[in-house]
């Protein structure tokens, strides 16, 4: 039996391998991020999807919405992620109508969190969740492959992440503006796009403050650079 | 209780013409006959306290407990069948304990109150049940809302409260309790009228008897008072019993003000 | 056929909140025979009085062992008692498997409380017939419960249930406060000297028909002693027949008579 095609331990008993799909399966070779600021945080990815080495979509939104602000980056395999995301928002939804009060987003890491461990061994899915709320104002939230649940101040993921945590390490700052924020997540991805081969497109943002959220979008062929609008 | 006798009221989930429901009706009075209980909301937690009529001076004191900790943050009184109020409890437990496996954080007071609402209303369905007779008194403190004090009635209807009272001396009870300036008082300030009043309703129901005082408490266990900006404090609260100290002094005081009471008038109250 | 139209089943309310089922339950206790439990600081006793058919028939068992820190007196229906006692076993048990340690009483007796109030509020199910006298010890000291089948459980002292136990708590109320400084033998005699007084007029304690059973806190285990075994205790007892005489019996007729404050459910 080919272990590659089981998803299960390989012959070492430690090792997995993660990256492995199914046949035609759609991956989010990915660079995603996300990181707090003074009143907010930013939510950050790349937009390259890839099925092999072909480009399946150049302009993929990696930023999924599951309430009205607390969003999650998603990398790993697509279908697995969006169904994850898409449970995740109905429950949100119906914490929402059914406390009378919008859920905090430590609730909606529980959620995600409870889904990825229970099916870990039947899922290929690594997010970022991020979000905003009066009380608790921006947090970051991340959950690798395992199904672990891990508070930050910022995180990165997917593969184009190893590129930067050198990055990260050294340009990340505490109590940034939302401006210093934007541009610390641009530069982070555009490193990650620059050396990861299954990263790259667009730089797809949402930043999220008590006015709401709001996307960004900066075009390779710009060099990444205006104001994302 | 002019329809008794019509047929209407010998079983559960059954509408009088006048759309009644006799069945819940009949069960609250099983709460009407149980010991007082109160809940009074403060604005740096809530207070719990009970009356716990002694059958027999058999019985070891202090134990068989009235008022049960739900969760951390949220402490239940009873009034009615306290076999119900077990069950009840136990319920409430569950349902603490189901949202902190789901969402790995405490359940606000506001949203168990809702559930345990749904739970005895439940049971005005079916024929096959019958509801619950007993009307809880639910307190707790959370992060968003802060103190909650939330009673609930054999038909599932709840309310919120800054003063609540059931059992036997609900009204006298509620008499007093709305004379306090709730919710702008503190915990501590609460745990002596709090042991007055149920002296006090006790005097007016059920004087023959023994009873026990019971009380306890939710707030924070960090913050002060008013050091929020309307003066409410905020936070995750937790249950306990009040000091043993702070008990015997409420005591104390509550015996001291029913005998100045006294001499005023002789109140005698017929149901 | 009914006394009125709100005692058909336990879950009909009647107009003054009562349950009559449920308090027709507790009163099939009554028609079981006598049993008493007391506490001190180091021992828990049950006494009970056996009943049996005819004659030349045996006894009734009264006392059931549950575990070996644990023991049930039961009044009222038998098979009942024997239900609710297996269930302690296995909770018992489990909590010895699951925990390595005894189950606190308390933990057992709610679990049963818990058992019995479910009976009261679903239609098609009847409430238990009979009342348990749990006897324990654990972490916290020795420890007796009185169960009823309304599911209401309390923490007694000294408690008697059965019938013609109103004498029995009688002699329990006035001496009560002995208890908690007895002896081991001096509580099982003042068990005894209880249940002597709740004795019909021409009965008396013998060896045949006194069940008792002692557990006490550091390691003695839960023993009940039957037969030859209670002979010497009923020796320093001297007078094996009711202290009531005569007069005894018609404040017992009386106490029978007068519907014991109903629903003590209620508190």
């Amino acid at each position: 039996m080919n272990s590659r095609h089981t998803g299960n331990l390989s012959v070492d008993g430690v090792h997995v391998d993660m990256e492995h799909l199914k046949k035609g399966e759609v991956n989010l070779g990915t660079s995603i991020m996300a990181a707090i600021f003074d009143g907010g945080v930013v939510l950050g990815a790349d937009s390259r999807t890839t099925t092999g080495s072909y480009i399946a979509n150049r302009v993929t939104d990696k930023l999924t919405q599951v309430h009205d602000t607390i969003w999650c980056c998603r990398s790993g395999s697509a279908a697995d992620t969006q169904a994850i995301a898409d449970i995740v928002h109905y429950h949100l939804q119906m914490y929402n109508v059914t406390n009378a009060e919008p859920p905090a987003t430590r609730i909606a890491a529980a959620l995600f969190q409870e889904l990825c461990y229970d099916n870990k061994d039947n899922l290929s899915a690594g997010i970022i969740i991020a979000g905003y709320d009066k009380r608790h104002g921006g947090e970051v939230y991340s959950i690798p492959l395992g199904g672990s649940l891990h508070k930050q101040r910022y995180a990165i993921g997917g593969s184009g992440s190893t590129y930067i945590y050198g990055y990260c390490d050294a340009n990340w700052k505490e109590n940034f503006t939302e401006g210093e924020c934007v541009e610390f997540v641009k530069g982070a991805l555009s490193e990650a796009i620059k050396w990861d081969g299954s990263s790259g497109g667009v730089i797809r943002m949402v930043v999220l403050t008590g006015r709401g959220a709001e996307r960004k979008i900066f075009f390779p062929d710009e060099n990444y650079a205006g104001d994302g609008k | 209780m002019t329809s008794i006798g019509t047929g209407y009221d010998l079983s559960n989930s059954v509408f009088s013409p006048d759309g009644r429901n006799f069945q819940v009706e009949y069960a609250t009075k099983a709460v009407e006959n149980g010991g007082t209980a109160i809940g009074i909301r403060c604005k740096d937690g809530v207070v719990l306290a009970v009356e716990k009529l002694i059958g027999s001076k058999l019985l070891v004191p202090g134990s068989n407990k009235r008022i049960a900790m739900v969760d951390r943050h949220v402490g239940l009184a009873c009034s009615g069948l306290i076999p119900d109020a077990r069950h009840f409890t136990s319920r409430a437990r569950s349902e603490a304990a189901s949202w902190r496996k789901f969402y790995h954080t405490p359940i606000p007071v506001s949203s168990l109150a809702d559930r345990m609402g749904g739970y005895a209303q439940a049971y005005t369905l079916y024929s096959s049940v019958r509801p619950f007779g007993v009307t809880a008194i639910i307190a707790g403190m959370d992060e968003e809302g802060g103190p909650g004090l939330w009673m609930v009635e054999p038909s599932g209807v709840g309310w919120g409260y800054f003063g609540a009272a059931t059992g036997r001396g609900r009204q006298a009870a509620k008499a007093e309790l709305e004379k306090l300036p709730l919710p702008n008082i503190t915990v501590k300030e609460a745990v002596k009228h709090a042991a007055r009043i149920i002296y006090f309703a006790h005097d007016d129901n059920s004087k023959d008897k023994d009873f026990e005082l019971e009380m306890t408490w939710v707030r924070h266990e960090k913050l002060a008072t008013a050091e929020s900006g309307e003066g409410i404090v905020k936070g995750w609260g937790k249950h306990e019993e009040v000091p043993k100290e702070l008990v015997a002094e409420a005591e104390k005081l509550a015996k001291e003000s029913m005998v100045e009471g006294g001499d005023d008038e002789e109140m005698e109250v017929e149901e | 056929m009914f006394r009125n139209n709100y005692d058909n089943d336990s879950v009909t309310f009647s107009p003054q909140g009562r349950i009559f089922q449920v308090e027709y339950a507790l009163e099939a206790i009554k028609q079981g025979s006598v049993a008493v439990g007391l506490v001190s600081k180091t021992h828990a006793v049950l006494v009970a009085l056996k009943r049996n058919a005819e004659e030349l028939g045996s006894y009734q068992k009264k006392i059931i062992g549950i575990d070996t820190h644990l023991g049930v007196a039961l009044a009222g229906l038998a098979p009942d008692a024997r239900v609710l006692s297996n269930f302690m076993r296995q909770q018992s048990m489990s909590s010895r498997l699951l925990y390595n340690r005894p189950v606190p009483v308390a933990r057992v007796v709610n679990a049963i409380a818990d058992k019995a109030q479910v009976n009261t509020q679903h239609y098609g199910r009847r409430p238990y017939g009979v009342g348990l006298l749990v006897a324990g010890v654990d972490e916290t000291g020795p420890h007796l419960w009185e169960f009823q089948p309304s599911g209401m459980v309390l923490e007694y002292r000294g408690a008697s249930i059965g019938a013609r136990s109103q004498s029995a708590r009688t002699y329990l109320e006035r001496t009560y406060e002995e208890f908690a400084e007895s002896s081991r033998e001096e509580l099982v005699l003042h068990g005894l000297k209880a249940l002597r007084d709740s004795l019909a007029q021409d009965k008396e304690l013998t060896i045949a028909n006194t069940s008792v059973a002692v557990v006490g806190v550091g390691g003695e285990k839960f023993r009940l002693y039957d037969g030859d075994e209670v002979g010497e205790w009923l020796e320093k007892l001297g007078n094996v027949q009711s202290s009531r005489g005569g007069r005894g019996a018609e404040e017992e007729e009386e106490a029978q008579a007068a519907p014991e404050e109903t629903m003590d459910t209620t508190e």
